[in-house]
């Protein structure tokens, strides 16, 4: 199974303990986590080259989920389009909500609270995209090191 | 100790039903079960509680202030993390600033149900034998109390009426 590296981003440390408690149980794929407490925090932890998804709450301090998936689709472009942004929020409001991932460009939501089966049914596809991201960025990386056949002969 | 506030009649009747709606719904869906509204008011008064506040702002700018005494807080947060949470850890003030988060983001939608536009803050939480919660003058106010299986446990809503006093003065549209 992908170990994906998974960015868990909430003020509180109880939601992230949650949140990571409920993916690993979901067991959708294994996973390393990176938490962060803010918005600010994310974007300084946050590399497209590195991490694979994005679970993101909407209400915090310094900056907001919203403005933090606007910051980082700004700052990568289409880098930045292959790592699924989940909100993970409270809001019930399916205007606000819609204004997520239409427009600042979140790829999905959980809402909380939420139960395992949630996850499974509700990430399933977009876990399953990050995988295969992460698969073909492997492969990438591997097709792009120097072969190492003859001159790891040579010079050891 | 947190002193309620005394039940005022003149408190939004709208805001208090849609308050009443989203406790229903937020807390059937992390407990698994309604809490039932009681008008008993002993109000667990020989425990430390805490106190988590969160501000709608909007048309009628008000408060919602959750109180959970410690039993029920311990309770609580055991069914809702699914791990232990000691009472005097900073978890749980993560716990009761979350159901209360949870529960707030319930009330903004029931009130748009109810044509009603809501923004809502983050929560503030306290903890203490001692947190008197102040009102401003002639705020309207009003407690809802409840009973669940996890324990006791009450809100006691107010409207701001200084919000509302520096809205008009700035030329905002208020409604009081």
């Amino acid at each position: 199974m992908v170990a994906l590296k998974a960015l868990v981003v909430d003020d509180s440390g109880v939601m992230r303990k949650m949140v990571m408690k409920g993916l690993i149980e979901s067991k959708l794929a294994d996973f390393e986590f990176v938490e962060a407490e803010d918005g600010k925090d994310a974007l300084a932890k946050f590399d497209p080259k590195q991490v694979d998804i994005g679970f993101i709450d909407w209400n915090m301090p310094n900056m907001t989920g919203i403005e933090f998936v606007r910051e980082i689709r700004a700052l990568y472009g289409s880098e930045s389009t292959g790592v699924p942004l989940v909100m993970v929020t409270s809001e019930k409001t399916m205007g606000k909500v819609q204004e997520a991932l239409d427009e600042a460009g979140a790829d999905a939501f959980i809402s909380k609270p939420f139960t395992v089966a949630e996850l499974q049914s509700k990430l399933k596809k977009t876990i399953e995209r990050a995988g295969i991201r992460r698969l073909r960025r492997e492969r990438s990386q591997k097709q792009q090191q120097p072969s190492g056949g003859i001159f790891s002969k040579l010079f050891g | 100790m947190i002193a309620p506030a005394p039940a005022s009649s003149d408190f939004p009747v709208v805001i208090a039903e849609a308050v009443q709606a989203a406790v229903g719904l937020s807390f059937e869906s992390i407990f698994g079960e309604p809490p039932a509204s009681t008008e008993v008011d002993n109000q667990g008064a020989s425990f430390a509680r805490m106190a988590s506040v969160i501000s709608f702002f909007g048309a009628q700018p008000w408060a919602l202030t959750l109180v959970v005494p410690e039993p029920t807080a311990v309770a609580m947060a055991l069914k809702f993390t699914g791990f232990d949470v000691t009472f005097d850890s900073s978890d749980m003030g993560d716990v009761i600033g979350e159901l209360t988060n949870v529960l707030a983001g319930e009330v903004v939608a029931q009130l748009a149900r109810r044509n009603i536009q809501a923004q809502m803050s983050l929560p503030t939480v306290a903890r203490g034998n001692d947190v008197e919660m102040l009102r401003g003058k002639g705020a309207a106010t009003q407690r809802l109390s409840y009973e669940s299986s996890q324990g006791q446990f009450w809100f006691e809503l107010s409207t701001a009426p200084s919000v509302q006093r520096m809205c008009r003065t700035s030329g905002t549209a208020a409604r009081a």
